[in-house]
């Protein structure tokens, strides 16, 4: 009864639907990588492509009458004349900004030399340095080194304060009941839901006070206030579950407590450790509003795609730099992917 | 010996949840408190509410309350439509279910920067949603649509269709959790008396379904209420306001103005007396239900 049906009429619409959700979701991904490989001149091109491309087959020509030479690019079924120049550095540096082509001096006097012989229109490859765009973002522009290692570092200590404060809070939760204990873990739960903006705000003037305004670990401090609790819930979960003979069979063999705890518990409650690392990790990565507010001149990687963004007219600089900033999200969330689903009441999957 | 002298050390936990009490009382109470009172003073000091009312005399904030409230309402809707059709769908086990579904949720790994670009390099002029719709042959490739200049609520629509993209997963993996605890045996029993497909779902489905579905709504609302960064990376500042938008507005463009923190402020308990209303709709609906561990 709940097989898919075997009409031909029905698997026919079945198989449209799987086709257009795939494509709502890849389609824009697709488009959007592409314009993160694409040169300035590419950005312009219109109907954008869906692939990325790794070359242009480009034309060369000799203007005996003004001694200089062009160069085609081709479009749809013509050749489109880009640039007209008769110097060799010129030509050189147009590649290079606006075709993502790097070719040297030398080699673009070796071009013009044939063209002028061949006295006709040459055939030239011009292969694209494919990951340029990622190069000037991350490289040649002042800063976004700099925005990567803040939000590492803010990324760290998060992780650092929402495990040391949380995992204790969450063992303590599992382990011992006592009276506040459901005031605790619902104040947990509100806290965890608190909007990040009302707090930042009021915070900026502590955090100025504590010396800390601009610096990594000031957005460490916001982004752990929802993070402990988080972690506290997870662990707390995860320790339940792992069995108190287990502990006092150790202790009955002369284990201490916390030989107890970092022999046996700990090691058994890892994967929600790591888990609770990457909710932690994601919290602070993906973050703009805090940042916006309490920072100045040390923004996150995050912050400064979000800036880059209003700053440039063409996209695809800004586009490489999402693409960095997706990459470790993309990979994180599909890891705790399971976890999510096995906290929600064990998806299959 | 050594055991019991720590375990009855141990018999009163609580000092170990100190150190977060003190976190809370440092970096969440104490702003929080403060951020209320700056919100009820005026700039002299004296108590009151000026700011409120200064606010709510400016049309933008206005407007900026009507937009939260619209975008809430429609992405809530259109959310849950979409995810419920998608899981009910996803939770028959076909060919490729699980293909689909690890397709589904990639959205949901995109920080909300990377979705503000990547919908922006698409709704330009020139960018890629007028070049599929012109090579689908559904757009004259000589007259592009500009979607960036869209304006109230056609922008507003557009803006809900892309947080519809990126936060639908995760309320499908809500939605199909509730789902796959449901008891088969109520479904067949619906089909032993004669229900078709759809009596099924409206009357046996549904009302089991219902806690599960609120929480997921009210989960999303509280998303919801405090969007401003894809409004802002699409559109800019100003166009399409919403309720953190201005906070943003206020604290990133007129900083220096003469109300522009006592605004940001006031705004901000507002954006947080909203969600917490949301947390204890939230904490009534799952009520006992509710177990540590869950995730949102």
């Amino acid at each position: 009864m709940n097989r898919p049906c075997k009409s031909l009429w029905s698997r026919t619409i079945y198989f449209l639907i799987l086709v257009t959700i795939a494509g709502i979701v890849l389609l824009p991904i697709f488009y959007f990588l592409t314009i993160s490989f694409a040169s300035n001149y590419e950005a312009y091109q219109f109907p954008a492509k869906i692939f990325p491309t790794f070359s242009y087959p480009a034309r060369l020509r000799y203007n005996a009458d003004a001694e200089n030479y062009t160069l085609l690019i081709k479009k749809g079924a013509e050749f489109e004349a880009i640039k007209t120049t008769s110097d060799v550095l010129d030509f050189s540096l147009y590649c290079k900004n606006q075709l993502n082509v790097l070719i040297s001096t030398p080699s673009v006097q070796a071009l013009f030399d044939k063209a002028k012989s061949a006295d006709t229109v040459i055939q030239i490859k011009l292969k694209k340095d494919f990951f340029r765009n990622y190069v000037v973002f991350f490289i040649l522009a002042e800063g976004t080194m700099h925005a990567l290692f803040n939000s590492l570092k803010a990324a760290g200590w998060t992780i650092l304060i929402s495990l040391v404060l949380g995992g204790v809070s969450g063992y303590i939760m599992a382990r011992y009941k006592f009276r506040f204990n459901n005031v605790f873990s619902t104040s947990l739960l509100v806290v965890r839901m608190f909007p990040a903006v009302a707090l930042s705000l009021p915070l900026v003037v502590y955090i100025m006070r504590m010396n800390l305004y601009d610096t990594p670990f000031a957005l460490a401090i916001v982004y752990s206030v929802p993070n402990i609790a988080l972690t506290a819930w997870i662990t707390s979960s995860i320790f339940k579950g792992i069995s108190v003979e287990l502990e006092e069979a150790a202790m009955v063999f002369g284990a201490t407590r916390l030989k107890t705890l970092l022999t046996i518990t700990f090691p058994m409650a890892f994967p929600a450790i790591v888990a609770s690392s990457l909710y932690a990790f994601l919290a602070a990565w993906n973050d703009s509003i805090t940042a916006l507010i309490m920072t100045n001149n040390n923004p996150t990687l995050a912050l400064l795609v979000y800036r880059t963004v209003g700053s440039s007219t063409i996209p695809n600089l800004p586009a490489a730099g999402a693409v960095v900033l997706l990459v470790p999200s993309l990979i994180f969330t599909f890891i705790i992917k399971n976890y999510i689903n096995q906290l929600w009441g064990n998806v299959a999957l | 010996m050594n055991v019991s002298r720590r375990s009855g050390f141990l018999k009163s936990p609580t000092w170990f949840l100190v150190p977060v009490v003190i976190y809370y009382a440092l970096f969440w109470i104490r702003p929080t408190i403060s951020v209320i009172i700056e919100s009820f003073t005026d700039r002299s000091g004296a108590f009151g509410f000026s700011n409120y009312v200064r606010l709510f005399s400016q049309e933008a904030i206005r407007i900026a309350f009507l937009n939260t409230v619209l975008f809430t309402l429609g992405s809530a809707l259109l959310q849950f439509v979409l995810a419920f059709a998608l899981a009910l769908w996803l939770n028959k086990k076909f060919r490729f279910s699980n293909l689909m579904l690890f397709i589904t949720l990639i959205p949901m790994a995109f920080p909300p920067a990377a979705v503000g670009i990547l919908w922006k390099t698409g709704l330009y002029r020139f960018g890629w949603i007028n070049s599929f719709l012109c090579s689908l042959g559904l757009m004259n490739p000589a007259n592009p649509v500009d979607w960036m200049s869209f304006r109230n609520l056609n922008a507003i629509i557009l803006l809900i269709i892309v947080d519809t993209w990126t936060v639908l997963p995760s309320v499908v993996i809500i939605l199909l959790a509730g789902l796959q605890n449901l008891n088969k045996e109520y479904e067949e029993a619906g089909w032993v008396f004669g229900a078709n497909r759809f009596q099924t779902i409206k009357d046996i489905v549904f009302p089991i379904m219902k806690p599960t579905i609120i929480t997921a709504m009210i989960l999303r609302m509280i998303a919801a209420v405090q969007v401003w960064l894809i409004a802002v990376m699409i559109f800019g500042y100003n166009v399409v306001p919403f309720l953190v938008e201005r906070i943003a507005y206020n604290v990133d463009v007129i900083t220096f103005a003469k109300y522009a923190r006592k605004d940001a402020y006031t705004l901000s308990v507002i954006v947080a007396a909203i969600v917490l209303i949301s947390v204890s709709m939230y904490l009534r609906v799952s009520g006992e239900k509710q177990k540590p561990g869950e995730i949102t």
